[in-house]
């Protein structure tokens, strides 16, 4: 014993065992609850197009994993987050092709350009959906009428109608028509993953608890959500949706639980992410209310994201540190 | 005041019953090195050659506030030897072959120490070899010295401003959660408080302290001490030692004073509030009392197979302790102290110092190595940082070496409890970076000035 050598390093000797891949399993679990209400509502098509943009990011990522003479980093499971995460915010109705472009350009352009995880300064799935959706304005609003609607939907009339632009095509007029208790429940027409609030609450919420998501982001930007579109709502009620129907439709639960709740992307100090999410979401509802022609969520949190480094200077006073307002 | 509801830091699990303390016998030759704590080497007051007996002085301290250190066992000095450090210094140590006597020096009891002038108990705690543990280990009489002798501290005016000890805490459980020595030591003081009593009246009449606290783990049941708190008017807090490291000086002075004192360069005592362990306490009240130095320790020796607290004397060999303590895996890693803040060494051919508060061994398949991806911003560092720091920025300063931008986001007031590094998903050795930033920041001053 006395000759042996023994393994040494710095302190602590111990870890709670989590590890990248756990919390990326962890992410796609609380996604899944809402991925299957969307199978369920636009059928096989979903489930197919889900399948092709995991698989087109997957392929891209190891392809270009070998191309630039680098280990894979497959096994983290982030290659299948993004191509599952860009899936879900397509409509039902859009040709494989443009999810399989989109899958590439997010691994391609949104993540592997920026070295390993944790450098991508906007999230990938984000890009490479915003690329598509920029390219194909037409093909990227095919949307799909779901199993279970609570009216019959005028999906036909979808691209004459004016807001809100990345949710339910209905006008200002119509919205009496549908019930809140309705939209909460997903019975309502959007992307694949988005059109259950309901069970993408509880699934950041499971998030939240796991320690995977702080709550900041996602409450600042339901709550920067609401406020706008109640003051909106409240100022020209013709234009601009009540605050629950803003925060019940297109892809707004979504982005605040599972976007604005990125690593890299994001702040991590909790006033950064507080602030973070409240301008986004006030930023989303005026992107809708100006008119934006697809995804006014993405395009708010990809525009905040940009920003992310300033809101990281936000930091807390450190203990026993006088608060100084430089 | 529940501290742990504002500490943000993270939740380990905690025995709820410390062990029954169980003595290791003096062993046959105990190694004890002249270093103690980081001040300058003790200096050897015997010749090589020498018969010794138990609680004899064999080393003064240097300068006229280091801890003097004593022979552990009865019987002759041999040789001055190299010991290696973990730290990776090198020090001398004295060697003593014992004769299996065990035969002590004559008592010098003083039954009235409280009559003693303060500087006559602060030159006791210094003979005593009293050691105070923790992030800067010092002489307890070098520690509570310099609140009675300010340094050259200048307000404004230019006077001196002294920076006298206000508050005493007295920590009744380890900061670690995974040791639990110094909740045996609380278990045994029982009702017989009289040693504690005496150790925090010494120590409030050196230091001026105008408030006592006891401090204890919300799990932990002491009559003993809450009677004497009681008839004494001192404070007792009760914090969730589980949610580590609400037990850290900054963490238990915060929870005493109301205040967050300033974490930078280890400097919590300056705010007027000195965090002492228990065991302190009462080996100042017996150097005090009866000049009985210290010439053992409480230590835990944990491991994944379970714990124990055991009593040996200074200067016994790890690897004796730990097969008392019926280690029998194939032992991987070797930490001295616990599992969050230890020092790990390559070897079980150490002896037991004041320092060492606990050893805890990691069989070869617990062994984790340092993975160190790059940090994926995940923010769960900054969620749990008890001084509300950044750490996953603060790493990649240090990563990439971009010392003065570490040190505007504050990095020298780390604690380095390795709270960041427990939950960061990436593997990264946070604290790795925090030292190693440090320690380049110091040495640039230090060539610049």
């Amino acid at each position: 014993m006395i000759n042996q050598r023994f393994v040494v390093s710095i302190s602590p000797h111990i870890k709670n065992g989590r590890t990248v891949r756990r919390m990326i399993v962890t992410t796609i679990a609380a996604l899944a609850p809402a991925a299957l209400w969307g199978f369920y509502q636009f059928g096989l098509d979903a489930v197919a197009l889900v399948a092709v943009g995991i698989t087109a990011a997957c392929g891209t990522e190891a392809l270009i994993s070998r191309l630039a003479g680098k280990s894979s980093s497959l096994s983290d499971g982030h290659a299948v987050l993004t191509g599952l995460v860009l899936a879900l915010l397509v409509p039902a109705g859009v040709p494989f092709w443009l999810v399989i472009v989109g899958a590439v350009m997010a691994i391609l352009v949104g993540k592997m350009p920026f070295g390993p995880l944790g450098g991508a300064p906007i999230y990938p799935a984000l890009v490479g959906l915003l690329i598509v959706a920029t390219s194909w304005p037409n093909e990227i609003k095919s949307y799909v009428q779901p199993t279970t609607a609570p009216t019959e939907l005028k999906v036909e009339g979808a691209a004459d109608a004016e807001f809100p632009r990345d949710a339910v095509f209905i006008d200002p007029s119509d919205e009496a028509e549908y019930k809140t208790a309705d939209l909460f429940m997903g019975k309502q027409v959007g992307p694949i993953g988005a059109i259950s609030p309901l069970l993408l609450l509880l699934g950041g919420l499971f998030l939240i608890l796991r320690r995977v998501a702080r709550w900041q982001a996602p409450f600042g930007f339901l709550v920067g959500m609401g406020v706008a579109a109640g003051i909106g709502h409240a100022l020209d009620p013709g234009g601009c949706a009540s605050a629950s129907f803003h925060l019940f439709t297109g892809s707004a639960m979504f982005g605040a639980f599972f976007l604005c709740t990125d690593w890299s992307s994001t702040p991590v100090t909790p006033w950064g992410m507080f602030l973070f999410g409240l301008i986004g979401g006030g930023l989303a509802v005026l992107l809708r209310i100006a008119g934006l022609p697809y995804g006014a969520v993405p395009w708010a949190i990809v525009i905040m994201s940009l920003a992310t480094p300033i809101f990281d200077r936000i930091t807390p006073t450190p203990f026993g540190k006088v608060a100084s307002h430089a | 005041m529940d501290i742990s509801f504002f500490s943000r830091g993270i939740k380990l699990s905690r025995r709820v019953k410390p062990g029954k303390i169980e003595r290791i016998p003096p062993p046959g030759r105990v190694v004890l090195p002249l270093q103690q704590g980081s001040g300058p080497p003790a200096e050897p007051s015997i010749e090589i050659g020498e018969a010794v007996k138990v609680g004899q002085t064999i080393a003064r301290g240097a300068s006229n506030s280091g801890a003097d250190l004593h022979a552990s066992i009865s019987g002759e000095v041999t040789a001055i030897e190299d010991l290696h450090f973990p730290n990776g210094t090198t020090v001398k140590a004295l060697v003593i072959e014992g004769d299996g006597k065990d035969t002590w020096v004559e008592p010098d009891r003083d039954d009235k120490p409280l009559i003693a002038s303060p500087g006559e108990l602060l030159e006791r705690i210094r003979c005593g070899g009293v050691i105070r543990e923790g992030s800067d280990t010092k002489s307890l009489a070098e520690v509570i010295g310099e609140a009675m002798s300010p340094r050259g501290y200048l307000s404004p005016t230019g006077s001196a401003v002294a920076k006298p000890v206000r508050h005493i805490a007295v920590r009744f459980s380890d900061q670690d959660p995974h040791l639990d020595a110094l909740a045996a030591l609380t278990a045994t003081i029982g009702d017989e408080t009289a040693e504690l009593d005496l150790g925090v009246k010494v120590l409030a009449t050196i230091t001026g302290a105008e408030q006592i606290h006891f401090v204890l783990d919300n799990k932990q049941e002491a009559p003993g001490v809450d009677k004497l708190a009681d008839d004494n008017d001192y404070s007792v807090l009760h914090v969730d030692a589980a949610n580590y490291p609400c037990l850290s000086s900054p963490m238990v002075a915060r929870a005493v004073s109301g205040k967050e004192p300033d974490t930078a360069f280890k400097r919590v005592h300056e705010n007027g509030i000195l965090v002492l362990d228990v065991n302190t306490v009462l080996e100042t009240a017996l150097a005090a009392r009866d000049r009985r130095p210290v010439i053992s320790r409480l230590i835990t020796v944990g491991s994944l197979a379970g714990a124990g607290v055991f009593e040996a004397r200074l200067g016994t060999p790890l690897a004796d302790i730990a097969s008392a303590a019926g280690q029998k895996e194939k032992i991987g890693k070797v930490v001295l102290g616990g599992p969050m803040k230890g020092l790990a060494h390559h070897t079980l051919d150490f002896p037991l110092t004041k320092e060492i508060s606990g050893i805890t061994l990691f069989a070869q398949d617990q062994v984790t190595m340092a993975v160190n991806d790059p940090c994926v911003g995940c923010g769960l560092c900054a969620m749990v940082c008890p001084i509300r720091l950044t750490p996953g920025m603060l790493s990649r300063y240090c990563e990439f070496s971009s010392w003065d931008l570490a040190q505007e986001a504050h990095l020298f007031s780390c604690i380095e409890c390795g709270c960041c590094a427990y939950v960061c998903p990436a593997g990264r050795s946070m604290v790795q970076f925090m030292v190693q930033g440090k320690s380049e920041l110091l040495s640039t001053r230090r060539s610049e000035s």
